[in-house]
């Protein structure tokens, strides 16, 4: 029976987490999260510091194993996959924080993956069109650039792939405003150009609500409700997510 | 004259030695955290290896030093597989631990086959003579075989494939992982090109050291003091604590006696150690 | 009564070594030379063995080293015994001697590793790399002009017809030497085990589980490493020196690889935390090996090799703890240290009247143009901020904003790249953690840093313990931990607590060090709502005595404490105010709710 619903309305999902419940030691858990991603939509994750974001992120890439619940990306269901094997079937990972290799040069930051996936290297080509401001640094070491320039070699890292889905980690993150907004453009075009569907796991509710298509708040290892971008602009959730209403 | 030029032509041959026989070990601590304490056994194997063929006249002896690289690759794949692969994820010491094991049962088999005590092979002949001194010119090509092996292996980690992604999953494990890099498979070949280096730098040494099932620790111990005053740039590192700890142990050994050499390196590479205890290439930007 | 004498003789750490002498005393007698002459070796390998229980075991630092410890006290007797035994007669003083020089060596060796702060891979590599070179370099000393005194070092050869055990002219038989060496190998269990029982063992058991706080608290990691480490060469030094009067020779095999092998395999095959399992896992091995050697003659090394293997792989907790779990899996009446159960009582957090004692001082700290650059990027920049003036003090900003790297920049984990940092008035920008612990700072950790392994109750002693410049007076155990309430599982190991009431045992520690200033980096995270409200209370009222500085995140728990607040974004200072003031500043909340275009 739920086969049979999912397989109606899913012709058009890319991505669906159903009853996912995982975690590693005290604190974080996912405890039955369900969610659906359309294929070339950006879906945005918002929610407090704690809720579990980053480890549903992880659980989606394999970096954390689920206890239970199932992850169905293009028709299979990828939870016991490796992560590598996930990114061969074009998921892509842009995690907190970065994490750029710090010892190797830009431009050997992104031909990780490309080499990993035994594509030339000329791959990143395309790529790096659109990140010009990367392009007088692919020389340098990953640890010598600034903030933005490795949100943005992040980025690109992971668009190399030609991903379809990009699991996108608290992208603004300790980023210059400045640099916030060429993000999201990188972002946009990148979704329009290589017809990507996103999931962004956010706390700065307008870099979600002006990227995403949906918006979907977790809380306590679940989805808790869905909302319209705009609603992120307006005042009712910002009281809960500064903590106004609580304690 | 003559001497002070065989005096620094004798230290270039140590500082090779030194090189040769830490390479293998460098790179299995440096891309993989795993100290391989059966390294010194591959040695032995490398060199047990080559002195057998070279003997039996099945071949000459760069085919053989070749053949041994390659024999003790294959050991190295069984050994990953059984013993490293299932430890990931323990405490380094237990690794370190399980090789010590395999280190003794390498030993005694090599006892066993070999007796305690081999012929051993000549050294190309030829000789350098320097006034009164005479340098055998298998000696001067330590040398350079050491700077050629040291480049090569750059050239490899700089630009091929498995280099770059063994550069990037000692980096960050997760993080290539999620971009498609088999971490798995890209330990396995960290694995196996220490173990051919091991056995590549035995081989080299058959000619000039006497072969014997205890070998491999006679060496081994300076071996690792290279590697910890190396520090994490696990080529150029190893290179130049060798040439410091290689060439004081040699100057100091000429001059008065190998203990004294030896006493000499342990004290060099302890002041380093407190100095230095990231070692030499500790705060240097580089992987290599 | 008598099982009860056995009882407190056992916890005490007494039955082992009143056995050995009591098996010294009356054996002799029964065993044959040959025997005695085996167990004398085996008590030998099981001083050495008791010491690599003690330095890895106990305080949690993998040695390699112990076996040139027993090596330079088997030559180091060796030598004092063959200059000093003609005139004076008696070789005591050659063993004294040999603990000295192994301890010398260790200590000079440890100085350079502990003070290097090197990580316990490369300590178990120097350590050996030390063994194999001291091999090289003994076996190197073959010529004549290798003596000291009338000694000649030998070579590989070794020293042979070294004095045995001697008092007033004469050497003791082989029976005699056995009752002496089981006498001494008692002594030293004694010892050791006095060392591990009482509030040494508790310090050394802090050490082991978790060097963080340890430093955090105030201790000198470095120091209480160095000490521990000489101590337990010194031991392997007696039992190198008994191990040449054994035999009446001593070579460089002492320091070979297998033998350094063989130490740990002992300790392993015993069971690392284990005294007893020291002396047991040397007389398993031993055994095994002696049989093994009867079935395919001198494999030995091979043996040696199996064994650590199928240790490593299959019984990583060692021999004699497997068992022991098994046996108790068996007859479970046994288990006579059943830890208490998780589900405990903590839903009432009383505060007593007299929390604790006041300190000297309200503490005040001052970050003067600090900044701290990792590679290109710079995570904070030129901050200037003081507390003190007030009780509380709170830290917010969105993620990334450096709060952290502040935080760890007040604590010493980090070293500023600029500006400095003071401390009740006195410079502290280059000083150690554990220095600014000594002083009156107090160092909560966002992840709860306790000692797992160890009963609430012992965590708490620890903290208590801790050195301090002040002599301020200390609250009793039971005051602090009534104070987190968590008296009722005083009993309970660390580890079994929950989230909420590990975090609550850390700030116990801050409690028990009773420090001028508390420093709390998010003390909410991973807390429900209930914790976090209890939390709120708890720190409210150690603000009446202690100025608190906390880092947080969660803004709810921020409200609560209604405290000021300095917001930082974007590696410096953005607003100061109380809580309404910043949540009603148009700038704070686009910030902190990520409106981009506010700055």
């Amino acid at each position: 029976m739920r086969m049979f619903e999912r397989s109606t309305w899913g012709a058009n999902v890319l991505l669906e987490v159903t009853d996912l419940h995982a975690g590693y030691s005290a604190g974080v858990v996912l405890s039955g999260l369900n969610l659906a991603i359309e294929s070339q939509c950006i879906v945005a994750v918002v929610g407090r510091n704690g809720v579990g974001k980053t480890t549903f992120i992880k659980t989606l890439m394999g970096l954390i194993a689920p206890r239970r619940g199932s992850i169905v990306f293009d028709g299979r269901n990828v939870a016991g996959m490796s992560p590598a094997a996930r990114a061969r079937i074009g998921m892509a990972y842009v995690p907190q924080g970065r994490r750029i290799f710090p010892k190797l040069t830009a431009l050997e930051n992104l031909l990780v993956g490309v080499k990993a996936a035994n594509l030339p290297p000329r791959a990143i080509e395309p790529v790096l069109e659109q990140f010009p401001r990367l392009i007088p640094k692919l020389n340098n070491l990953g640890a010598s650039l600034s903030g933005g320039e490795q949100q943005l070699l992040a980025l690109a890292r992971a668009l190399v792939l030609q991903p379809r889905v990009l699991l996108l980690d608290e992208p603004s993150e300790g980023i210059q405003p400045s640099m916030l907004d060429e993000i999201q453009q990188v972002l946009l075009q990148a979704q329009q150009r290589q017809k990507l569907s996103v999931l962004l796991v956010e706390q700065n509710l307008e870099f979600a609500a002006e990227l995403a298509n949906t918006v979907h708040v977790m809380d306590s290892g679940r989805i808790s409700r869905q909302v319209e971008p705009a609603v992120l602009l307006g005042s009712t959730l910002i009281p809960e997510f500064l903590g106004v209403t609580e304690v | 004259m003559d001497t002070a030029v065989v005096v620094i032509l004798s230290a270039l041959t140590s500082i090779a030695i030194l090189l040769l026989t830490s390479l293998g070990l460098a790179v299995v601590f440096g891309l993989m955290r795993i100290v391989n304490m059966a390294h010194g056994e591959f040695l032995m194997i490398g060199a047990f290896a080559t002195t057998t063929l070279v003997r039996s006249g099945a071949m000459p002896l760069w085919m053989a030093v070749l053949s041994a690289a390659a024999f003790c690759a294959l050991i190295g794949v069984v050994v990953e597989v059984a013993f490293i692969r299932p430890l990931h994820g323990r405490r380094l010491i237990d690794t370190l631990l399980a090789t010590f094991g395999l280190s003794l049962v390498m030993y005694q088999i090599a006892v066993d086959i070999f007796g305690t005590a081999s012929p051993g092979i000549d050294a190309p002949p030829g000789w350098l003579q320097l006034g009164r001194y005479s340098v055998s010119y298998y000696s001067l090509a330590l040398p350079f075989i050491a700077v050629v092996v040291t480049l090569l292996l750059y050239l490899l980690f700089k630009s091929t494939r498995y280099g770059l992604l063994a550069r990037a999953a000692a980096q960050d494990a997760e993080m290539a992982s999620a971009l498609g890099v088999e971490v798995r498979r890209v330990n396995l070949y960290t694995f196996v090109l220490g173990c051919a280096l091991a056995g590549l730098g035995g081989a080299l040494l058959s000619p000039v050291v006497a072969v014997s099932p205890g070998v491999g620790q006679s060496y081994i111990g300076q071996a690792f003091m290279t590697v910890v005053t190396g520090g994490p740039a696990f080529l150029l590192g190893t290179l130049s604590a060798s040439a410091l700890l290689g060439g004081v142990a040699n100057v100091i050994s000429q001059f008065s006696t190998n203990m004294w050499g030896l006493t000499g390196l342990l004290l060099v590479a302890a002041v380093l150690v407190r100095v230095l205890p990231r070692g030499l290439s500790g705060n240097w930007s580089r992987q290599l | 009564m008598a099982t009860d004498i056995v009882r407190a003789m056992a916890q005490r750490g007494l039955l082992w070594p009143v056995l050995l002498v009591g098996l010294a005393l009356v054996l002799p007698s029964w065993i044959s030379n040959a025997g005695a002459l085996k167990w004398t070796l085996w008590l030998c390998y099981g001083i050495l063995a008791l010491s690599l229980t003690l330095v890895w075991g106990v305080a949690g630092i993998f040695s390699f080293g112990q076996n040139a410890f027993f090596g330079i006290g088997a030559y180091a007797y060796a030598v004092a015994a063959l200059n000093f035994y003609p005139s004076t007669g008696e070789t005591l003083s050659a063993l004294l001697i040999a603990a000295c020089a192994a301890a010398l060596f260790a200590a000079a060796l440890g100085y350079v590793m502990f003070y290097g702060r090197v990580g316990d891979v490369y300590l178990a590599i120097v350590t050996l790399s030390f063994t194999l070179i001291l091999y090289t370099v003994m076996s190197s000393t073959a010529g004549p002009e290798f003596r000291i005194g009338v000694a000649q070092l030998g070579g590989f050869n070794g020293m042979p017809s070294l004095p045995g055990i001697a008092m007033g002219g004469t050497e003791l038989n082989i029976k005699a030497l056995f009752a002496f060496v089981a006498c001494a190998g008692a002594a030293l269990y004694a010892l050791v085990g006095f060392l591990v029982s009482g509030k040494y063992g508790e310090v050394l058991a802090g050490l082991r589980e978790n060097e963080t706080r340890m430093e955090l608290l105030g201790y000198d990691v470095r120091l209480l490493k160095l000490l521990i480490f000489t101590l337990s060469a010194a031991l392997a030094g007696v039992g190198g020196a008994l191990f040449a009067a054994w035999g009446t020779f001593v070579n460089p095999a002492v320091f070979s690889l297998p033998q350094a092998a063989l130490v740990a395999i002992w300790v392993m095959v015993g069971g690392r935390g284990s005294l007893a399992g020291a002396f047991v896992g040397v007389g398993t091995v031993q055994w095994v090996c002696d049989k093994a050697d009867a079935i395919i003659a001198q494999q030995t090394p091979l043996v040696l090799g199996v064994i650590l293997l199928i240790v490593v792989m299959v019984f990583p907790g060692g021999i004699v703890p497997t068992l022991r779990r098994l046996f108790q899996r068996i007859s479970p009446k046994l288990m006579s240290r059943t830890v208490a159960g998780a589900a405990s009582a903590n839903d009432h957090l009383t505060m007593p009247a007299a929390l604790v004692s006041t300190p000297s001082v309200r503490g005040t700290l001052a970050a003067r143009d600090v900044g701290k650059r990792f590679g290109g990027v710079t995570v904070l920049d030129a901050l200037s901020i003081e507390w003190g003036s007030e009780p509380i003090h709170i830290i917010v900003g969105p993620n990334g904003a450096g709060k952290s790297t502040l935080f760890k920049l007040l604590t010493g984990q980090l070293a500023a790249t600029r500006g400095s940092i003071e401390f009740n008035n006195t410079a502290i920008t280059h000083l150690p953690s554990f220095e600014r612990a000594r002083r009156g700072l107090g160092i909560k950790l966002q992840v709860p840093s306790v000692f797992l392994g160890l009963t609430v109750e012992q965590n708490v002693r620890i903290a208590r313990m801790a050195p301090r410049h002040n002599r301020s007076a200390k609250a009793s155990v039971e005051t602090v931990l009534a104070a987190v309430a968590l008296l009722p599982q005083r009993q309970t190991i660390a580890a079994n607590l929950s989230h909420g009431e590990q975090q609550w045992l850390e700030i116990a520690l801050l409690i028990a060090q009773n420090p001028s200033m508390m420093l709390f980096d998010e003390p909410a995270a991973g807390m429900t709502q209930e914790e976090r409200r209890k939390t709120v209370e708890l720190l409210r009222r150690l603000s009446e005595q202690h100025t608190i500085v906390v880092v947080e995140h969660d803004m709810a728990f921020v409200r609560a404490l209604a405290a000021p607040i300095v917001m930082l974004y974007q590696g410096g200072i953005f607003k100061r105010g109380s809580f309404d003031e910043l949540s009603a500043d148009a700038d704070v909340r686009a910030i902190y709710l990520g409106r981009k275009r506010a700055a």
